[in-house]
C-alpha cells in the first residue's frame, strides 16, 4: 500500500506556523518581487482572491477584509518542508519526496492503515505545525484519488477493498486525475467518459491509441496495478531558465551585467546540482516594447566564469543605451549529464577548474548560497529582488527565533 | 572536524585515536526535525529560574507531564509556563535552556 501525504495550503501554513495570532485569518503569499498572488489559504479563497492575479488588482479585497500578505520566504518553506519529510521517515523506510509539500510513503506490510494515517497526520501537525491530508491505496494514482477525497473532509482516507475503490473512482472527475491534462480531459468528456470509474472501463487498445503511455499506465494504476515507472509531470530537464524582473527599470550595461552574472550563478548552481553540463547559452534583454535575444554554442561546460563571459558577450550584442530595461534572462540549453560530456582536448585547464568549482560548491553548501561568488555577480540594491513583506526566518536564523513570554507566578 | 596536526618529524602515535569534535548540535538538538528554539521574554517560574533572553529548546515530539515547562499559545501569543492540563494549543515541552551568563 502507498500513502500520499499532502500539506494543506503549504506556503500559508508555513507563514502561520509561528504566528498564533493568525489562526483562522485569510493569508496570501506573493511571488518574487511581490507582483502576483502565488498561494492562498482556504479563508483567502473564500473571499474571492485567486492565484495568479496581480497583487495590486486584489488590493481592495485585501484591505477590506484585512487579508494578511507575505512575500515568499523560501528559506522558511524549505526548512518546514525538510521537517515534514524527516518526520515522515519515522513512519516508513521508503519515502519519496514528490515536491516541496507532497510525499509518497511505502506502507507495504503495515497493518491498521486507517489508524496509521491518522497517527501520521497528528504527528506532523504536532511536530511541524503543518496540517496535512493523506490518501492511502494500492497504487500511487489511487493514493492521489484518495488524497483528493480526503482533502474535502480535512482528514485521511484509506481505499483498501474493491468496493471502496470503485466508489472513490465514481466520485472522481477525469479532469482531476493525476497526469490528465485539460486537453485530454475535454476529449474524454466529449466521448462520455466523465469519471475515473468510466475511464478504467475504456478498452486498453483505445487508450494506447488515443493517449500517451502515461494514459495507459494511469489506467493500470487505477485498476490497482502499480507501475514502477509512473512519474508524471517530472520531465528530464530540457533547459534551465534564470531571471527576475528588476525592481526599477535599469539603463546601465554594467548593472545589467551584474544581474546576468547573478542569474547565471543561480542557473549554473541548478545545472551542477543535476551533474549536468550545458553547450548553449541564450540571453534575452527586455525593455518596454523591445525584446532582444542572442545565443551562442560553447563546448559542454558547467564552469560558471566561462558561462558568465559568454553571457556578457551576448548581452553586449543586444544592448542599446537608448532603452530602459526591466528584465534580463539567461537560458541554458543542451543540458547533458556530466558523464556524457564531450572532452575538449585543447583545453588543458579543465582539471584545475573542476577543483576550484568543487571547493566553491562545498563552501556555498556549508555557509549559504552566494557566500563565494564571482565578482561579476555582486548583489546590488538597484536590481535585487523586492520582498517588502518578508516574514522572519523563525527556524533558521538566531535573531529571528520566535518569542515566548514567561508567565509570572504560575 | 578532527583535531589533528601535521608533524614534520615522527608521525604521532595518537593519530588513530583522535575523535571527532564534540557535536554541540546533537547535544542541544537531538531531534532537529521536531525541535524549535524560542527566545524568552520576561522572567518567572521560580523553580526553573527562567530569565529574560534565555533560549528555550522546545521538543514537539513528546507529551507533557504535569509540572513540565511548556510553550503554548494564549490569545494569539506564545507563552512559556508550567503544564497544568488546561492549555489548548500546546507547541511542545521545554527540554533545554540556553543562557549566556557573561556575554563574551
Amino acid at each position: 500500500m502507498i500513502a500520499l501525504v499532502d500539506c494543506q495550503s503549504f506556503y500559508c501554513s508555513c507563514e502561520r506556523a509561528f504566528r498564533p495570532d493568525l489562526k483562522d485569518k485569510p493569508i496570501i503569499v506573493l511571488s518574487n518581487n511581490d507582483h502576483w498572488i502565488i498561494a492562498l489559504n482556504t479563508e483567502a479563497k473564500e473571499l474571492g482572491l485567486k492565484r495568479g492575479v496581480r497583487f495590486k488588482e486584489s488590493r481592495h479585497i485585501i484591505n477590506k477584509n484585512n487579508v494578511i500578505f507575505f512575500s515568499s520566504n523560501y528559506t522558511l518553506y524549505n526548512d518546514i518542508s525538510w521537517r515534514v519529510m524527516a518526520t515522515l521517515r519515522d513512519f516508513s523506510p521508503n519515502v519519496e519526496v514528490y515536491s516541496i509539500d507532497e510525499a509518497f510513503l511505502d506502507l507495504s506490510g503495515f497493518k491498521n492503515l486507517a489508524d496509521y494515517g491518522e497517527t501520521i497526520r497528528d504527528t506532523i501537525k504536532k511536530q511541524t505545525r503543518m496540517p496535512t491530508t493523506i490518501g492511502i491505496a494500492p497504487t500511487k494514482s489511487l493514493a492521489k484519488v484518495a488524497q483528493r477525497l480526503a482533502k474535502k473532509k480535512n482528514g485521511s482516507l484509506l481505499l483498501e477493498t474493491p468496493s471502496d475503490i470503485s466508489r472513490a473512482l465514481a466520485l472522481t472527475p477525469v479532469k482531476d486525475l493525476w497526469g490528465i491534462g485539460s486537453a485530454y480531459a475535454e476529449k474524454l468528456i466529449l466521448a462520455g467518459i466523465e469519471t475515473a470509474a468510466d475511464f478504467i472501463h475504456v478498452p486498453e487498445w483505445i487508450i494506447k491509441k488515443e493517449m500517451t503511455s502515461v494514459g495507459w499506465m494511469l489506467q493500470r494504476e487505477l485498476k490497482g496495478i502499480p507501475m514502477a515507472d509512473l512519474t508524471v509531470e517530472v520531465n528530464p530537464r530540457k533547459g534551465i531558465i534564470s531571471a527576475r524582473q528588476f525592481r526599477n527599470p535599469v539603463k546601465e550595461l554594467s548593472i545589467i551585467n551584474e544581474a546576468i552574472s547573478y542569474y547565471a550563478e543561480l542557473a549554473v548552481e541548478k545545472l551542477r546540482k543535476q551533474d549536468c553540463t550545458t553547450n548553449s547559452v541564450t540571453v534575452s534583454l527586455e525593455a518596454f516594447g523591445r525584446v532582444r535575444h542572442s545565443s551562442a554554442k560553447t563546448a559542454a561546460t558547467d564552469y560558471l566564469p566561462d558561462i558568465i563571459s559568454v553571457a556578457k558577450v551576448l548581452l553586449k550584442k543586444i544592448y542599446s543605451p537608448d532603452f530602459e530595461y526591466w528584465r534580463t534572462t539567461i537560458f541554458l540549453f543542451g543540458i547533458e549529464p556530466l558523464s556524457g560530456k564531450q572532452i575538449n582536448f585543447f583545453d588543458d585547464n579543465n582539471s584545475k577548474k573542476g577543483y576550484l568549482i568543487k571547493r566553491v560548491d562545498e563552501i556555498n553548501d556549508k555557509y549559504g548560497q552566494h557566500t563565494i561568488h564571482p565578482c561579476a555577480s555582486e548583489f546590488r540594491e538597484s536590481w535585487g529582488m523586492h520582498r517588502k513583506y518578508l516574514s522572519p526566518n523563525y527556524t533558521t536564523r538566531i535573531e529571528d527565533f520566535p518569542v515566548a513570554c514567561a508567565l509570572l507566578n504560575d | 572536524m578532527k583535531r589533528t596536526q601535521r608533524t614534520t618529524g615522527f608521525g604521532s602515535p595518537a593519530e588513530s585515536y583522535v575523535e571527532n569534535d564534540i557535536n554541540w548540535t546533537a547535544l542541544l538538538l537531538p531531534k532537529p526535525h521536531a525541535m524549535y528554539i524560542f527566545k524568552i521574554k520576561g522572567s518567572g517560574n521560580e523553580e526553573y529560574k527562567i530569565c529574560d533572553k534565555d533560549l528555550a529548546i522546545v521538543d514537539c515530539s513528546i507529551m507533557p507531564k504535569s509540572g513540565d515547562l511548556i510553550v503554548f499559545t494564549v490569545e494569539g501569543e506564545f507563552v512559556i509556563g508550567r503544564y497544568t492540563g488546561t492549555e489548548t494549543d500546546i507547541v511542545g515541552v521545554v527540554s533545554r535552556i540556553i543562557r549566556l551568563l557573561v556575554s563574551s
